[in-house]
């Protein structure tokens, strides 16, 4: 960090929120995902291309009729071709009935 | 709607696809017209012409949108088409409607794979959902053992994807092939591909399937190779041709060669055939493998420590067995738990065992993979909605034998006088003594203390010029583990797992909890800190926070993610659904930081002794008539290590990543019975 000097505010409030940490601490940059996670389409479902979660739906549930029935997610999201058609029926509006939605069991 | 738009696209599929039995088939296109394949009846069907087909021939242009083009599926099995027969009446009673057999048994599709006994259950549940398989619980178990029996892995085979089984979180999969994991690993892990092995036709098939059932997967991973970066790519200057060319070359339009699904399942049907020499002499050898006894277990659970105890397998019919688990942990708490497992296909055990009195949620399934010696489980046992709650665990055979198979505190500082160690094993005889023990170089085995036969403590003196690392503690005729551990002090302590994973939940969907421990390290032979040769020495207690994570302006997931117990490391994360409080209604989704804080008291290591540097010879002039003579040089004897003299009271911080991300809404590996 000492080479690179912040110069805007963004970057200045990063920088301070930084260095507020431990200096001397060795801190892990996030290496491989975790498995389960899936990174190779953009942005993922689980992490965003830079494997953090900046960069998904927000809220998630915005998104998940599209998903559902674009069949973008078939291993994540109920798909509405094949396995789950009827999966999204018992719901209208995902961001605010999202907790009528049923988990899906295969 | 659902099964009609799957007939549809089953039909549909089938008359696209080159080579299908509907008509494209080389050897069926001769005339006069042949009867169709798919009214014959069994023994007047000539040989299928899948297998006649020149590999990866292309008929037509239909092909060129499907890459390669998928085989068709038989009207009857070609008899020389090497399979696996189907024995099982209930197979035979419940599939038959679909999957046609011939004279040797062979029946399309299940005879040309094999799997683990969950890439067996997944296709099982996939017939009750999409195909109208009629079949009691009972019944269905039944089918499942016997595919995973008579239709399963070899050892080495189930090997390759245990992880999968063991529903392992972290686990990276990123140095498997590329091209396998951009066309497989954006769905499902790659566990599920490498836990089965098929013929080539049986591969293409599967491609077939994926297209048929999830037509996105064609695009997002099969075709490959058509992801450019366009930054370059200059659309103004191109004419309005070359500009439709270009979108069309994206697009993939015209593009009839192999796909690179196609790629990965040639290479697939070379690495992961059906028929393997191993596979054969399975065939000839098979028996029932014994294994019943008692069984010593040793094991780690991160968050909890270091645990040992025993295993009692009782048969209860062919290739099933009760279990009955005692175990101690190093905090002090012990479990006993009993259950029962079947051992599918003589090597992979499968089990679920539970504490007396406890719910039934709270069993832990148990995957553990036999070697060849029959002597030595290895596998995880885990529960949570995720299996992400779980344990390594290794097991040995007590077959009375001596054996040393673990060391409890077995991270030794040098120089240290008067050291205990606790020995876990089996078979310690009653006249143990020190001499029969022998530790290396620089460590003197002083005392030994036998509690019982499983049971030694050993008292070690380390002298300070002992060499560090591990090191094989090794028992008269046994040589015994590497894990007797030598270092002169604790450089740093890291957070493990480094990159953390949980989901949230609690609402609609199962939380997803993760935990953590500190592990004290040190630097290793090449004296750098976080290099690849660091050694791990021991799990300490530490303090636990979390800590935000800056990757945006006004990042807070710190103050939604969950919570952190300060003592034990348990995350726990918050609720799962849109956050009304929070920005952009978002879900308590985040990255953060886990920090540990731990003081240990140490040895302050003293400086390194100066290198002197040897004087450079003089370099011979070449001008000169006469060798120059030189000196010989002799180099300097290494000075000994200095010995640390002053001990201190260290703190120890250390960082993790934790990522805490949104559910998953499907779960594959769980079926309701009732509400089907």
């Amino acid at each position: 960090m000492s080479q690179i000097v912040p110069i805007n505010r963004k970057a200045r409030r990063i920088a301070a929120s930084f260095t507020a940490s431990f200096g001397d601490a060795h801190a892990l940059a996030p290496q491989d995902p975790p498995l389960g996670c899936t990174t190779i389409f953009a942005p993922g479902w689980e992490v965003d291309s830079d494997g953090g979660t900046s960069n998904l739906c927000t809220p998630i549930e915005r998104d998940l009729y599209d998903c559902h029935h674009s069949c973008y997610w078939p291993a994540q999201v109920p798909d509405a071709l094949t396995n789950s058609a009827n999966w999204s029926q018992s719901c209208g509006a995902p961001v605010n009935d999202w907790s009528n939605i049923d988990l899906v069991f295969p | 709607m659902q099964p009609i738009a799957v007939a549809f696209l089953l039909v549909a599929f089938a008359v696209l696809t080159p080579g299908s039995a509907f008509g494209l088939t080389p050897a069926l296109q001769q005339p006069p017209a042949v009867a169709p394949a798919a009214v014959a009846p069994a023994a007047a069907t000539p040989p299928a012409a899948t297998d006649a087909r020149p590999e990866g021939a292309e008929s037509g242009r239909r092909g060129g949108r499907r890459g390669a083009g998928a085989p068709a599926v038989e009207a009857v099995p070609d008899p020389n088409r090497r399979g696996v027969p189907v024995t099982n009446e209930l197979i035979g009673k419940h599939c038959i409607g679909c999957h046609a057999r011939n004279e040797k048994g062979h029946m399309t599709r299940i005879s040309y794979e094999r799997k683990s006994p969950e890439g067996w259950e997944l296709t099982l549940k996939r017939m009750l959902r999409q195909h109208h398989l009629q079949v009691s619980q009972d019944e269905a178990r039944q089918m499942l053992a016997y595919l995973a029996n008579e239709h399963g892995l070899t050892r080495s085979e189930a090997a390759r994807g245990i992880y999968e089984s063991e529903r392992r979180v972290h686990w990276s999969e990123a140095s498997a092939d590329q091209e396998l994991r951009e066309s497989c690993g954006g769905c499902h892990s790659l566990g599920r591909v490498l836990s089965q092995q098929r013929d080539a036709t049986e591969w293409k098939l599967l491609k077939a399937m994926h297209l048929a059932f999830f037509p996105l997967a064609r695009s997002q991973a099969f075709r490959g190779g058509q992801r450019r970066d366009n930054s370059s790519v200059n659309f103004e200057a191109m004419s309005d041709a070359e500009r439709e060319e270009f979108i069309a070359r994206m697009r993939g339009e015209g593009d009839t060669g192999p796909d690179r699904a196609d790629r990965v399942l040639d290479a697939l049907a070379k690495s992961q055939d059906l028929m393997t020499p191993e596979w054969d002499a399975w065939q000839i050898e098979r028996r029932e493998v014994p294994l019943a006894g008692r069984w010593s277990v040793a094991g780690h659970e991160v968050g909890k420590g270091d645990f040992t105890g025993h295993v009692i397998f009782e048969r209860t019919a062919t290739d099933s067995f009760t279990s009955r688990w005692v175990l101690s942990y190093a905090d002090g708490t012990s479990a006993e738990r009993t259950g029962r497992g079947v051992l599918y296909a003589g090597y992979s055990w499968r089990g679920r065992s539970q504490s007396a009195g406890a719910d039934e949620a709270d069993a832990a399934k148990e995957v553990l993979l036999l070697d060849d010696t029959w002597n030595r489980l290895e596998g995880r046992v885990f529960h949570g909605a995720f299996g992400e709650i779980g344990a390594d665990v290794k097991l040995r055979r007590a077959d009375g034998s001596m054996a040393l198979l673990a060391l409890k505190n077995g991270a030794v500082e040098v120089p240290c006088q008067g050291r205990v160690v606790e020995l876990f094993g089996q078979g310690f005889p009653a006249d143990l003594k020190a001499e029969d023990f022998h530790a290396g170089r620089g460590v003197k085995v002083r005392a030994v203390e036998r509690r019982d036969a499983t049971c030694v403590l050993l008292t070690l003196d380390t002298e300070p010029t002992a060499d560090l690392g591990p090191r094989r503690l090794s028992l008269r005729t046994d040589p015994g583990p590497r894990a007797l551990v030598l270092y002169d002090t604790v450089d740093y302590i890291r957070v493990e797992p480094g990159d953390g994973f949980s989901r949230v939940g609690g609402v609609a969907l199962p939380k997803q909890f993760e935990r953590f421990e500190a592990r004290a390290m040190h630097r290793g032979p090449d004296k750098k800190l976080w290099t690849a040769d660091d050694v791990p020495l021991f799990t300490l207690p530490a303090r636990w926070k979390l800590e935000e994570m800056p990757v945006s302006e006004f990042d807070d997931d710190v103050k939604w993610v969950g919570t952190i117990a300060a003592d034990t490391g348990v995350f726990t994360p918050n609720i799962d659904g849109p956050n009304k409080e929070r920005r952009y209604f978002s879900n308590n989704i985040g990255d953060v930081y886990v920090r540990a804080e731990a003081e240990l008291d140490v040895w302050v290591r003293p400086p390194e002794p100066k290198v002197v540097a040897a004087p450079k010879a003089a370099a011979p002039d070449a001008a000169a008539a006469k060798p120059v003579e030189t000196a010989p040089v002799v180099a300097a004897p290494p000075a000994p290590p200095a010995v640390p003299t002053v001990r201190e009271k260290k703190l120890f911080r250390a960082r993790g990543h934790l990522l805490v991300t949104v559910p998953i809404y499907v779960q594959w590996d769980r079926y309701d019975w009732d509400s089907r």
